[in-house]
C-alpha cells in the first residue's frame, strides 16, 4: 500500500484533479477492460427472454434460448439434411 | 388430449391454460441460404439459392435422422434466433434469395410458422419449399399446398410396419400428401432413403416405383438417397453404392423419367438426362450446376418438353 491511498479520498482526487490525473493509467485500463469483457458477454453468450408466465404463480413455464442473429450464420458450412 | 401444461409428441405443442400454443413459432433454430440442389430438387429452378429455415422438435422420431441434435430436442434446449414471418421474408428479399425452404426438420410441425411465412413470401412474389415427410391431415395440408410451389416429400417406407417401427409414421398419409400434392399444382419430387437391410428389398423397390407412376405420372423425380450411420441406427453401414444403382435401374425399367442418386458425389447419377434423346440436360457436381442445357422448359437438343419449373 502507498502513502497516497492513506490519505483522504478528496485529499488524493484534488491532487490528481492539479496534476491534470482525474483516474490513474492502471485504473483506466481496467475499466476499459471491464467493459470490454461486458460487451463481449452480451454478444456471445445466449440469453434467455421468458415466454410464458403461470397466472397463479407468475413462475415462468417455458423458457426460449435466443442467439444473436448473425449475417455469417446463413453462409456457414452445416451437416443438416434438407 | 394434452392435460394443462402437457408437451405434444412433436415437443413443440404445448397445453398452457387451456391453449394449445405452438412454441416455436417465430424462432428458427437453423437459418441458412442453400442451393436448391440440396433439398434436393433438381426440376425446380435450377442453380437458385433458397433461404433455408427449421425450429426445434419434430412430429416423426426417424431412428435414422440426420438432424436429431434439433428434430428431437425440446425447444428450450437449443438457442434460436428470433425471426418472425416478416422477418424471414425481408432477409430473403435482403439476401437476394428468391425462394424459402421450410426444412431441416418437418415443417409440418412447425406449421403454423411455415403457412404464415409461406403467405407473406406469396405476396412478396417469393417461392416457398416443403422438405416434409408429408404425414399431415389432407385439410391443414390443403392450406399449405396453396401457398406452396414445391415440394420434396420423403416416402421413407414402402411399407406400413417398417413406417411405424422406424419413423413412428404410417404409409398411408403419406401416399395421400403426394397425390394430393400432384393434384394442386405442386412441383413434387420423391427421395427414398435406402437403409440397408431396412428397406433394401428390390421387390419392394420395384412395388414403389409402379405406385408413383400410376399414381403421380412418369415425370416425377426420385431422388435415392446413401443411408449414412446416424443417431439410433449407427449399427448399420452405409447403403452399397451397387444397391443405388440397382435401385435406380428398376425406377428406370419401370418408366420413370427421372431418377437420382443422393449422397454419393462426383457420379453420372447427379445430372439430368433428356428421357426423349438422352442428351445431357443438367450436369452437376455436387449441388453446382455446371451445365443446363435446358431452354425454356425444352431440351435444347430435341425440342421435347421437360418435366419441372425452369425459368
Amino acid at each position: 500500500m502507498n502513502v497516497e491511498d492513506q490519505r483522504p479520498k478528496t485529499e488524493a482526487r484534488k491532487q490528481k484533479a492539479e496534476s491534470g490525473k482525474l483516474i490513474g493509467r492502471r485504473r483506466f485500463l481496467g475499466m476499459c477492460g471491464k467493459l470490454a469483457l461486458g460487451a463481449i458477454a452480451v454478444c456471445v453468450m445466449p440469453f434467455e427472454i421468458g415466454f410464458s408466465k403461470d397466472k397463479k404463480t407468475g413462475k415462468t413455464r417455458f423458457v426460449m434460448k435466443i442467439k444473436p442473429f448473425r449475417d455469417s450464420d446463413l453462409y456457414k458450412k452445416h451437416n443438416l439434411a434438407g | 388430449m394434452l392435460a394443462d401444461n402437457e408437451r405434444g409428441d412433436c415437443r413443440l405443442r404445448a397445453n398452457f391454460d387451456g391453449k394449445l400454443r405452438s412454441l416455436t413459432y417465430g424462432y428458427p433454430c437453423s437459418v441458412h441460404i442453400d442451393p436448391v440442389e440440396k433439398k434436393p430438387l433438381f426440376h425446380f429452378y435450377p442453380g437458385k439459392t433458397v433461404l433455408s429455415l427449421a425450429t426445434a422438435g419434430c412430429n416423426l422420431h426417424c431412428k435414422n435422422c440426420q438432424n436429431w441434435q434439433i428434430s428431437q430436442a425440446n425447444p428450450e434446449d437449443i438457442p434460436s434466433y428470433k425471426l418472425g414471418p416478416g422477418e424471414v421474408i425481408n432477409l430473403a428479399i435482403e439476401k437476394n434469395c428468391s425462394m424459402l425452404a421450410y426444412t431441416y426438420t418437418d415443417p409440418f410441425a412447425f406449421y403454423e410458422y411455415a403457412l404464415d411465412s409461406s403467405r407473406l413470401a406469396r405476396d412478396n412474389n417469393l417461392k416457398n419449399i416443403l422438405v416434409t415427410a408429408g404425414y399431415l391431415n389432407q385439410e391443414p395440408l390443403k392450406k399449405l399446398y396453396a401457398v406452396n410451389d414445391a415440394a420434396n416429400i420423403d416416402l421413407k417406407f414402402f411399407d406400413d410396419d417398417m413406417y411405424k417401427k422406424i419413423t413412428s409414421a404410417t404409409l398411408r398419409p403419406v401416399l395421400d400428401a403426394l397425390v394430393l400434392a400432384k393434384q394442386m399444382g405442386v412441383w413434387v419430387e420423391i427421395t427414398h432413403l435406402i437403409i440397408p437391410t431396412l428397406n433394401d428389398d428390390f421387390t419392394l423397390i420395384k412395388k414403389m416405383c409402379v405406385w408413383i407412376k400410376d399414381n403421380l405420372g412418369k415425370d416425377v423425380p426420385i431422388h435415392f438417397s446413401r443411408f449414412y450411420p446416424h443417431y439410433l441406427l449407427k449399427n448399420l453401414p452405409p447403403t452399397p453404392v451397387e444397391t443405388l444403382k440397382r435401385a435406380r435401374e428398376i425406377a428406370f425399367e419401370v418408366g420413370i423419367n427421372y431418377v437420382y442418386i443422393g449422397n454419393v458425389w462426383g457420379q453420372e447419377t447427379e445430372n439430368t438426362y433428356c428421357p426423349y434423346d438422352g442428351q445431357l440436360l443438367i450436369k452437376r457436381v455436387g449441388y453446382t450446376v455446371v451445365e443446363n442445357n435446358i431452354e425454356k422448359g425444352n431440351c435444347k437438343f430435341c425440342g421435347h418438353s421437360i418435366a419441372g419449373r425452369w425459368e
